[in-house]
């Protein structure tokens, strides 16, 4: 039996190049949290509330998780500051210190940042679960680190999320 | 046998204790675990405790005592030590027929 893929049509497209970066220069959390949420703002993906929004919860429940190959950040708000899915995502040119997910007397060197804004949280579920699978799986981080540039990153994760299994 | 039920839990809201229920399910799906995944707010926990088996937890510094096991959420999400914690889950599940023998008193 062949295995059940979603059509892709079903799905919002979460990711979009303007909101990729590589090589972003931040010097905090805070720095890198703002930036991002401030580009996602301005492409009028979440209402004026949503970059402060996320500063408090990452205070009040930090997102970093180590995976075996990098530590990332997965920040996140509530659906209310969300008027449309998206994702940004960042290769930082140097780690950035975040606390860890159910463990914030740890500090974790994040190199990667995987910011989902949420509106459906049904469908963002599944595909969040997509999501951390392919974190787990060999070469995925690396490869984001790795990326030369802005393009050939982009490219490759919508590759990567065409293909990921639930 | 009677179904067990696994309630999981973050620290507010519940998209990570969602996506964090997903994984299990999936996990349970694939070894056949007769199982309910609940998804459940930490303010309910306690009074959602007295009804299920084991609680998936990812919130820092939750001390409380719920009257039934707990374990960390955080490797369905991450991977790391999953193959642990899926053999303690399951070993809270389905216990051995026959329990390991206590250890003696002089043991130490």
């Amino acid at each position: 039996m062949p295995p059940s893929i979603e059509p892709a049509s079903t799905e919002p497209e979460m990711l979009r190049p303007e909101l990729v970066f590589v090589g972003l220069q931040v010097g905090s959390r805070e720095e890198a949290l703002s930036f991002l949420s401030r580009r996602m703002l301005e492409a009028g993906l979440v209402s004026p509330g949503f970059p402060a929004a996320l500063l408090e919860r990452e205070k009040a429940f930090p997102t970093g998780l180590q995976f075996a190959e990098a530590a990332l950040a997965l920040p996140h708000t509530e659906t209310r500051y969300v008027l449309q899915p998206a994702l940004a995502v960042a290769a930082l040119a140097e780690p950035v210190e975040f606390l860890a997910m159910g463990a914030p007397e740890q500090s974790l060197p994040v190199r990667v940042i995987f910011l989902p804004a949420v509106l459906h949280p049904d469908w963002q579920v599944r595909w969040l679960s997509r999501l951390v699978a392919l974190f787990q799986t060999p070469g995925f981080l690396t490869g984001i680190i790795q990326s030369p540039n802005r393009d050939r990153l982009y490219q490759s994760l919508r590759a990567a999320f065409r293909n990921a299994p639930l | 046998m009677p179904q067990k039920v696994i309630l999981v839990s973050c620290g507010t809201g519940v998209v990570t204790a969602e996506t964090t229920a997903l994984r299990i399910r999936k996990i349970a799906a694939e070894r056949k675990w007769q199982v309910e995944v609940r998804v459940v707010e930490f303010r309910k926990l306690a009074q959602a405790a007295a009804g299920a088996d084991v609680i998936v937890q990812i919130a820092p510094h939750d001390s409380t005592d719920y009257g039934i096991p707990k374990l960390s959420g955080l490797p369905f999400l991450t991977g790391f030590e999953l193959d642990k914690t899926v053999q303690e889950l399951e070993e809270i599940l389905n216990p051995p027929d026959k329990p390991k023998p206590e250890p003696t008193e002089n043991g130490l």
